[in-house]
């Protein structure tokens, strides 16, 4: 039996916790759901650091070495004598869907509010367009809210995307100057963790085509990326060697889709990710992103709440549900 | 997070997960905020993993500060009602259920009386066994303010109504 006041409190504390027991499924959520923010921000620009870089690049590159494709063409910020141009099949369906794109509006208000579905998840992500910050809220597998965060500056803003270029050479040389801004320490450091072995970082063997790829379609999915640059990004994509187009493909919720996909063998640091599978699927109405798959081979580590253990192919789906946009940050959707 | 770093943080969720639990649910007015609180820790660890020298510290000063921005965020909203009870559980090895139940709202209330600095050194002085040394450094204040800070909440925790029977009866004991 307790005897001074502190045993009291100690007591009561433990008593009345002593029967909690938080779901397993969590850490693997938790886990899924980094997995699926640290992709699609690896390769979000991180315009702030690399402005200078953008506006040498744009400046500077006039033609890009060893593209005999649409890169060089009529939209080129170089302003050149516009060569003449076949393009194949595939290439027809991304310069219609880039005009789709070019006409659509900029979004109205402050806020982007965008639902997003993936792994049974269901989140709600409101991004700042003038700071970039996000404010995330989230459904869990059972329906109930399971998640809430804020993550300043998660995003560029609208202006640092309004600032990019839109001629395909210098935006190709651009996207490719940021990568490599964001990948510049491949040396080995040692763990900060005690006990742990000193992390050596993967070595990347990545082609310029593969950034350009990564980068150009894992910018797609931000709303905050407006028309023009929207427009310019799927005419660069339609240059890089290796993208197969399916006009008319279906996303996983049965919505008619553009799908633009590659197999992106650079790897990545920290994890063996050869031979990834990435997939966008677009509206052909509207150009926006419907869908993003990653599509990993067996062997390749990816943990998921259906694949707790990394084993076997396994498919990381986002869905985009809707972008609307607010003039203040709303309220919990999942909140009754 | 690759796969050795994936496991290890899962690992370290299996080990302390309900300890951290146990831990929001007592610096937080209800289970669903407690759940949020405790998930949203996780996540933030995650994306420190790499670089955290002592997660089970990081995650009670990660509590510590969010409990806080929740705090002034509700403070600058409308007061919100509570119309019924949201169906906490209680302990069930309790040997005295009744006392259980007629106890357990009114341990709450007090603990939601508290501020969250002494409401956050009470749990982690006394749930979490921290020395008085330890919580100081994990919440950046000082020996001294712990102790007064202790030492206030217990008085608070002792006049309570419904709560000051208990520590009567069980320290006459």
């Amino acid at each position: 039996m307790p005897a001074t006041d502190e045993d009291i409190i100690r007591d009561l504390l433990h008593r009345y916790t002593g029967h909690v027991r938080p779901p397993a499924s969590i850490a693997t959520e938790v886990v899924a759901r980094q997995r699926r923010r640290d992709r699609r921000r690896r390769r979000v620009v991180s315009l702030a650091a690399t402005g200078a870089a953008l506006g040498t690049a744009a400046a500077v590159i006039a033609v890009v070495p060893g593209q005999s494709s649409p890169a060089s063409g009529p939209s080129s910020a170089s302003g050149g004598t516009q060569p003449v141009m076949t393009l194949t099949a595939d290439q027809r369906v991304l310069y219609h869907l880039s005009s789709v794109a070019a006409g659509q509006p900029q979004g109205q208000g402050r806020y982007a509010v965008m639902s997003t579905e993936g792994n049974q998840v269901k989140d709600t992500s409101v991004i700042d367009s003038r700071t970039g910050s996000m404010w995330s809220y989230q459904e869990g597998s059972d329906g109930t809210p399971s998640g809430k965060g804020y993550t300043p500056h998660y995003s560029p803003t609208e202006a640092q995307f309004g600032a990019m270029p839109t001629g395909l050479a210098a935006l190709r040389a651009a996207l490719i100057t940021q990568w490599h801004s964001e990948h510049k320490a491949p040396t080995p450091v040692p763990s900060p963790r005690k006990k742990g072995p000193t992390l050596v970082p993967r070595p990347v063997s990545v082609s310029d085509n593969d950034i350009v790829f990564q980068q150009a379609s894992d910018m797609l999915w931000n709303p905050l990326v407006g028309p023009g640059l929207r427009s310019a990004l799927y005419k660069v994509l339609a240059a890089v060697p290796g993208v197969k187009v399916n006009p008319s493909a279906r996303d996983s919720t049965g919505r008619p889709a553009v799908e633009i996909r590659r197999v992106d063998n650079s790897g990545l640091p920290g994890g063996r990710s050869d031979g990834v599978i990435y997939a966008t699927y677009e509206s052909p109405a509207t150009g926006a992103v419907l869908e993003s798959t990653a599509t990993y081979p067996p062997g390749s580590d990816i943990v998921t709440p259906q694949n707790p253990r990394g084993k076997g192919t396994v498919v990381d789906t986002t869905v985009y549900l809707s972008v609307t946009w607010a003039s203040a940050v709303p309220a919990d959707p999942y909140r009754g | 997070m690759d796969k050795r770093q994936t496991r290890a943080f899962e690992e370290f969720a299996a080990e302390s997960g309900a300890e951290l639990l146990r831990i929001a649910i007592l610096l937080t007015p209800d289970p669903h905020t407690a759940e949020d609180v405790y998930q949203e820790t996780l996540q933030r660890l995650a994306a420190r993993w790499s670089r955290v020298d002592n997660p089970k510290a990081f995650c009670r000063r990660v509590m510590h500060n969010i409990v806080v921005d929740q705090t002034r965020a509700r403070a600058r909203r409308p007061h919100e009602l509570r119309l019924f009870d949201t169906g906490e559980k209680i302990d069930p090895r309790s040997t005295d259920p009744h006392h259980s139940v007629e106890l357990w709202p009114s341990l709450r209330a007090a603990l939601d009386s508290l501020t969250v600095q002494q409401r956050t050194v009470l749990v982690l002085r006394y749930f979490d066994d921290r020395s008085e040394a330890e919580v100081a450094t994990l919440l950046g204040i000082s020996v001294g303010t712990v102790k007064s800070t202790t030492s206030r909440a217990i008085a608070h925790l002792r006049d309570f109504p419904g709560l000051a029977a208990t520590f009567t009866t069980d320290s006459m004991l």
